[in-house]
């Protein structure tokens, strides 16, 4: 159907975990620790890695987890585990008409674009039965971008709140998912993990159209 | 050009100059430490740029806006952010940030303290029989940043706008005041999504000073800077569409923009072109196919646009609705020192891009749009003008490219630097001070943080459903503003 394939920086076996590529990371997404590991949940894909090293090269990326921990990848063994199905129970009241409320946390606005952008006539989410509803009491699902700033946490956690249960929580983006580079600026904590439970993690900065539909429709099991 | 000035003084001294035909493009201050705290006035006439500098003993100053107005949001941010106060100036409410702390300012070098207060939202303060206030956001019903307003309305028309911002306050300030040896585009790049380039050009700017780039990547710079603009003014035009709710051109709008997003992703590897510019060249090259691709693609988009553009003006109830909606007079865009296209549709004819060359762009022949019916139409066909502009300045750098090396390694010197491009939404400023090896000050002043102000007074008079439409044709940045 749609051809979303990102790459992803890992290193081959000549890699003497020398820890150049970690110090020139600019958002902390390489760590070296019993080998080299890359935490895709912070990794921009700027590959500026890439550019310091020749033992690193790219590989494709997964498109979504259900985990927080599997986007914390050392093998390419690990990238095979990642895309997984949503259990039945939490899809059940979904059905196959998934309603998305989008919410921003204070993001850059590069996510809201690309969000905007599936309901283009390229993308046009709506004949895979995803639709972006105006309200989040119409919503089945919280599709979140930014770090959840301070000023914002007070009113994310009404919207969440008035989403009717059963709900799912998408994580999209990088800034979602751990906070990204604005980690250690006036946000809460590291991801907005830290103020509602996430379901589905769609890592990228920001996530290509493509990606945030294919990751829902993997994830609800509508295509394989 | 820098000039100390005694605190007292200073007022006099910025009054003088804008009698001379300057312009105040930012205020800030600078924490103390092992420099004195002190107030930077940064102005511009044409190509001349003038710091006014003034050490403060204590935490207050004279207020200069009593005698300058647009400064006051200035002000209002530095009692916030620096918490330093001017005398003088009523206080109004926050400017970004909800809460404050105790004995404390989130610019402080010191450890941030974890208690905080939070600061009530005021009112407009308008009241009267028949008069409601409607509060709105800072969750909207599209899929867009979040903000606060609230309509002080008497019937449908509204009488005041108040714009509550700061939802997307991350204290990017803060987090850039880091080693001066550190690269920090990576972060510069994330301040506005859909202004990455500007916002990266605008630092590389003010890393290099005054040397030179390698011809080749100056080229290259204007494409990439050029194609955002043009990304970005075509998500208006189709968003103006869409809140017209004229679907047809507003979905070819997107398509449009579809287009070139995926041109960007071809050419610069990333669909919103970050990563693309760094200080002192640029990190991606472009080949001869990608060259032919480029002038095809855009030869294109300047047709499909024309077909777009004659769509809607050939639709009276698409005119009635735009004509003479949101009408931002000539002498509120001066009292506010609107900047960008919106300026440029109120008369002001005033471009970086122009007044102040940087990179290739004093030897591209170029034209300022400009218009002065200061309605969205205007902005609408400002915007339009500008793509076509933008197409034909991307036409000439490829035809003048030549090859040669990307960069040269520069780093950041000591003292003071300087950055100023003209973003898709203005003039867009970084400005550096550098003391011991470290960036002591990060001041970004983000187009929008003008023009909202410019909003706020092109909608009184103006019926509730215009609103999104208004809004849409200035097409604010939140997460620039709020920083």
């Amino acid at each position: 159907m749609i051809d979303a394939i990102i790459e992803m920086p890992m290193v081959d076996e000549k890699c003497d975990r020398c820890g150049k590529c970690v110090r020139n990371c600019a958002s902390g997404a390489l760590f070296i620790k019993d080998g080299w590991s890359i935490d895709l949940g912070k990794c921009i894909l700027c590959y500026d890695c890439m550019d310091s090293c020749d033992h690193i090269f790219p590989v494709p990326a997964p498109h979504y987890a259900l985990n927080r921990k599997d986007l914390v990848i050392s093998s390419s063994e690990d990238i095979k585990k990642c895309e997984t199905e949503l259990s039945k129970d939490k899809t059940k009241r979904i059905g196959k008409s998934v309603f998305i409320r989008e919410l921003d946390t204070g993001s850059c606005n590069a996510c809201e674009s690309e969000i905007n952008c599936t309901s283009n006539k390229y993308y046009d989410l709506e004949r895979f039965g995803l639709r972006i509803v105006s309200s989040p009491r119409h919503a089945d699902v919280i599709l979140v971008t930014g770090p959840m700033t301070r000023n914002m946490s007070a009113a994310a956690k009404k919207v969440y709140d008035a989403v009717p249960d059963d709900k799912l929580v998408i994580a999209c983006g990088a800034c979602a998912i751990s906070g990204g580079l604005f980690a250690g600026g006036d946000v809460m904590g590291n991801g907005i993990e830290d103020t509602f439970p996430v379901d589905i993690f769609i890592p990228g900065c920001p996530p290509s159209p493509e990606r945030i539909i294919v990751s829902v429709l993997k994830a609800f099991g509508f295509i394989h | 050009m820098c000039a100390d000035i005694e605190i007292c003084n200073l007022r006099d001294a910025v009054v003088r100059y804008i009698e001379d035909g300057f312009g105040v493009i930012c205020m800030y201050a600078i924490e103390p430490g092992e420099v004195p705290r002190s107030l930077q006035v940064i102005m511009r006439k044409g190509e001349d740029i003038v710091r006014l500098s003034s050490d403060i003993d204590g935490r207050s100053y004279p207020s200069l806006a009593i005698s300058i107005p647009e400064l006051r949001f200035y002000e209002r941010e530095i009692s916030e952010m620096n918490g330093i106060t001017s005398i003088g100036l009523p206080v109004f409410g926050p400017q970004r940030i909800m809460w404050r702390y105790k004995d404390a300012y989130p610019l402080q070098k010191a450890e941030l303290p974890r208690d905080r207060i939070s600061v009530p939202m005021l009112g407009n303060g308008i009241q009267g029989e028949g008069v409601f206030e409607i509060p709105v956001g800072p969750v909207h019903a599209g899929v867009i940043e979040p903000g606060h307003f609230r309509f002080s309305v008497a019937g449908e028309p509204m009488l005041k706008v108040k714009a509550h911002l700061g939802f997307t306050h991350r204290g990017i300030e803060r987090l850039l005041e880091t080693s001066a040896d550190k690269d920090n585009t990576r972060i510069i790049e994330r301040i506005s999504g859909d202004t990455a380039v500007a916002n990266s050009l605008a630092y590389a700017h003010a890393v290099e000073g005054e040397r030179e780039v390698p011809y080749r990547a100056k080229l290259m710079r204007v494409i990439f800077a050029e194609l955002e603009r043009v990304h970005c003014h075509l998500n208006d035009i189709s968003g103006i569409a869409q809140d017209t709710a004229f679907v047809v051109p507003s979905a070819l709008g997107a398509g449009i923009r579809e287009k070139v997003l995926r041109l960007n992703e071809e050419i610069g590897g990333h669909r919103y072109l970050m990563g693309t510019i760094i200080p002192g060249g640029v990190r991606k090259d472009i080949s001869d196919d990608d060259i032919e691709a480029i002038d095809k693609r855009i030869m294109k988009m300047r047709f499909d646009l024309e077909e777009l553009m004659e769509m809607m003006s050939s639709s009276t109830t698409f005119t009635d609705r735009v004509e003479t909606t949101g009408i931002l007079t000539h002498e509120d865009a001066m009292a506010v020192r609107a900047v960008g296209p919106v300026a440029r549709a109120s008369g002001v004819v005033s471009d970086v891009r122009k007044d102040r060359p940087y990179d290739a762009y004093n030897t591209l022949g170029m034209k300022v749009v400009s218009s002065d019916k200061c309605d969205v139409l205007s902005r609408l066909k400002v915007k339009a003008g500008e793509i076509t502009e933008s197409a034909s300045m991307i036409n000439q750098c490829l035809n003048h490219m030549e090859d040669g090396p990307l960069f040269e390694k520069v780093s950041l010197r000591e003292g003071f630097s300087f950055g100023l491009v003209e973003a898709p939404r203005g003039e867009l400023m970084h400005a550096l001070h550098v003391v011991n090896g470290k960036v002591w000050r990060h001041k970004i002043r983000d187009p929008s943080f003008i023009n909202w102000n410019a909003l706020e007074l092109a909608l009184p008079g103006n019926i509730v459903p215009d609103f999104p439409l208004i809004n849409k044709s200035f097409n604010l940045s939140y997460s620039g503003n709020d920083l």
